[in-house]
């Protein structure tokens, strides 16, 4: 069974079709990279995914317990919205708190599990203070936490490291990495390639509402990546050669001696995006 | 339910954190009660002064029923400066005049025609007044405009040379009946009765009329008529330094405070919507009702809090006694009760902070201006158009159901109209806020 099995879900706002006819199966246990420029309907499936917009045509059906449009249906879901959705007149603690009222957590539960991810967070000694005195990235990673406080099976995080310092960043990567050391499936929707490749077990390429490929890092670079750069360098001067094969290609190149360095540049997802859109992912 | 007493206290609490909303909730209204209380302390203890004048709206009671009383309703009601309703009992015009409908009643005891046959002899033919004590002006107005005619009345009386000498002759009737006036009294005022007759004869001669009497300052010395306040309500003295000029202005003052708590919170459903914790909210398996459930009560708390705020600062520092404390608190439910639905219709106006606050603040201040929390009713009752609308603001049945118990002296029954005015306008607020609401925000 899935956690998320989405099916030729359309979404058109007036003339602008945002989402087109999009597939699409994210098993249990896995972190599933969403990747697309912005504007890509990356936001548009997941808020249809999560029940916050109904679809115009298709069928969602969230880790076979049905359409998320029922409340209780979402009750196993975390998501930590694109646009921070936390009370910055509140402090991070009162926040979290809030949300885990919300889900009936008990008084004890809810700052049991406060505690827990404050830590997670790396807030602790933030946790008296209100949302508002925050940077950016600690207001993602409470954004994020919010997201967590009922201990959801399925968590999807909508641009989690959009406008944050490198500091912040790699603390969202940890966190992620953590959570799918617990064995929870993850759908991490980016626009950064790098992320995408770092932290994806399967990649979604999307685009103007179409996927348009589907697979692991490798599989998505062997199939649409074109090919990898041998660099050869030697006294005379540094030779380079286009590739389908690199390893064979340098083992050719390295029989005739004298080399004093080698490096391979094998091509990334932004190449991928590249080949399957003519355009490049940064706008 | 947990989760609409969760959300509530988290509304609770972020309005605890913002300082410029507990301003206008608590402390400017606060304000306003205690400035205009004074304000209206002054105006009252150096008389009316000389405003614009309208026409005061007034109930009359004819007890007398005499000759003269009839005549006397008459000349008032040909008044330009009076808009009379006649009442059959004194029991009825009191209860337009607290209901607010009237500023005054006037009522013409028994009596009046019988000591109105003479201006000499007893007491000076009398009225009694009850005013609304919210309308010190009018009141004011009022005994001027009483006097005013009733002097009309003895001058008419004097320039009719026959009635002079009737009344001259009635006088003396009754001074030679009466046993009990002392002789030397007696004596004087025979021969005063007598020069009466005699000067009833020199007018008929010198052919006097009525303009040279009221251009002269005779009569002056006399009362043509003695006007009487009487309270409107048992318990009290009306209009004696008992009713507290805060017993009107603290009233006002908690409108102001509750329409501040219906804008704070109308506001800050847009706020979840710009923030984005709408979403948070809607993610949660929490129903819809519920969301709203949760900012109706945080309303509902705060306008309640408003106002026992400033109901015990009124009692305390300001001598402001409500006579029936059960029917302040009925009053104090429906009022807030309709300024929840206020607040959720309040929150579907605008798509921004900015514009829900602008059109939200706009659409209370009307309400308050045409609801007499601003300018007092009987300008705005002069202009029909206004006065349909004041009808239909929520600030005019809330200052009339809160009166009505703190000094006004409601019966239930009295208190009913304005609770379910109040409700029904609440309810009917709600529900279409609610609905707008809900199409918005549907998946
Ligand atoms: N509520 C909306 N009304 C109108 N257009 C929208 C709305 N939401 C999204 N769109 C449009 O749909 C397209 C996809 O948006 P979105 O899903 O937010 O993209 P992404 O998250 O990939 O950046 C964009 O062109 C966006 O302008
Ligand atoms: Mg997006």
């Amino acid at each position: 069974m899935s956690a998320l099995d989405i099916r030729d879900v359309r979404k058109s706002f007036g003339a602008l079709c945002a989402v087109d006819g999009l597939s699409l199966k994210v098993e249990q246990g896995e972190v599933l990279g969403f990747l697309g420029p912005n504007g890509a309907g990356k936001t548009t499936t997941i808020s249809m995914a999560v029940g916050l917009l109904a679809p115009d045509a298709g069928e969602i059906n969230l880790g076979g317990a049905g359409s998320p449009t029922t409340p209780g249906v979402r009750r196993g879901v975390g998501v930590a919205p694109q646009s921070l959705a936390i009370y910055d007149e509140l402090t991070a603690d009162q926040n979290l708190r809030f949300f885990g009222s919300l889900y009936g957590l008990s008084s004890n539960d809810r700052k049991r599990r406060a505690d827990e991810l404050l830590e997670f967070a790396g807030l602790s000694d933030r946790r008296g203070d209100r949302a508002k005195t925050f940077s950016g990235g600690m207001k993602r990673r409470l954004n994020l936490a919010a997201a967590l406080m009922h201990e959801p099976q399925l968590i999807l995080l909508d641009e989690p490291s959009v406008g944050v310092d490198p500091q912040s960043r790699n603390a969202i990567f940890e966190m992620v990495e953590q959570l799918r050391g617990e064995g929870r499936t993850i759908v991490y929707t980016t626009h950064y390639m790098e992320e995408a490749q770092r932290l994806c077990d399967r990649v979604a390429v999307i685009d103007r509402g179409k996927l348009l490929a589907l697979g692991s890092v490798d599989e998505l670079i062997g199939a649409h990546g074109g090919q990898s750069l041998v660099t050869v360098r030697r006294a005379a001067g540094e030779e380079q050669v286009q590739s389908d094969d690199p390893a064979r290609d340098l083992a050719k190149l390295m029989q005739s001696g004298d080399v004093l360095e080698v490096r391979v540049e094998r091509p990334s997802l932004e190449a991928v995006f590249l080949n399957l859109t003519g355009r490049s992912l940064r706008d | 339910m947990k989760a609409v007493v969760s959300m509530a206290m988290k509304d609770l609490r972020l309005l605890l954190m913002d300082k410029g909303g507990l301003f206008f909730i608590f402390f400017f209204p606060l304000m306003y009660a205690i400035f205009f209380g004074y304000i209206s302390a002054a105006m009252s203890g150096g008389g009316g002064g000389d405003g614009p004048v309208a026409s005061i709206r007034v109930a009359i009671v004819d007890e007398d029923g005499t000759e003269a009383s009839q005549e006397f309703v008459a000349l008032l009601e040909d008044a330009e400066e009076l808009n009379i309703e006649r009442f059959d009992s004194r029991d009825a015009a009191k209860a337009v005049v607290q209901e607010g409908k009237r500023a005054a009643m006037i009522v013409v005891p028994a009596g009046f025609g019988e000591r109105g046959q003479s201006f000499f002899i007893g007491d000076p033919p009398t009225v009694q007044v009850a005013a609304d004590p919210s309308r010190t002006a009018e009141k004011g107005m009022l005994q001027g405009i009483l006097m005013k005619y009733g002097a009309q009345r003895m001058q008419s009386s004097f320039t009719d040379t026959k009635a002079m000498r009737d009344n001259a002759a009635q006088a003396m009737q009754t001074l030679n009946d009466d046993a009990d006036t002392p002789p030397m009294v007696r004596l004087a005022l025979q021969g005063f009765l007598g020069s009466l007759s005699q000067l009833a004869d020199q007018l008929d001669e010198a052919n006097v009329t009525e303009e040279d009497i009221q251009n002269s300052d005779a009569g002056a010395g006399f009362e043509p008529l003695k006007v009487e306040s009487i309270p409107l309500l048992e318990s009290n003295d009306g209009d004696g330094p008992e009713m507290s000029p805060f017993a009107i202005s603290f009233p006002q003052g908690i409108i102001w405070g509750i329409m501040g708590a219906a804008a704070g919170f109308g506001i800050s459903l847009v706020t979840e919507r710009t923030h984005g914790t709408m979403i948070r909210l809607r993610l949660a398996p929490v129903t819809q009702g519920q969301i709203l459930g949760g900012k109706a009560l945080a309303c509902f708390v705060t306008t309640i809090a408003v106002a026992v705020t400033l109901l015990v600062i009124g009692r305390l520092a300001f001598g402001v006694t409500p006579q029936s404390p059960l029917l302040l608190a009925v009053a104090i439910v429906c009022v807030a009760a309709c300024f929840v639905g206020v607040m959720m219709l309040l929150s579907v106006i605008g798509r921004t902070e900015a514009s829900a606050s602008g059109i939200g603040w706009a659409a209370l201040v009307v309400m308050a201006m045409v609801g007499g929390g601003m300018i007092p009713l009987m300008f705005i009752e002069k202009i029909p158009f206004l006065a349909m609308l004041s009808s239909v603001s929520p600030v005019k049945w809330s200052i009339l159901a809160i009166e009505g118990a703190v000094w006004r002296g409601f019966t239930p029954g009295q208190m009913l109209l304005p609770c379910v005015v109040l409700l029904g306008v609440g309810a009917g607020a709600f529900a279409l806020g609610a609905t707008i609401f809900c199409r918005t925000e549907r998946a």
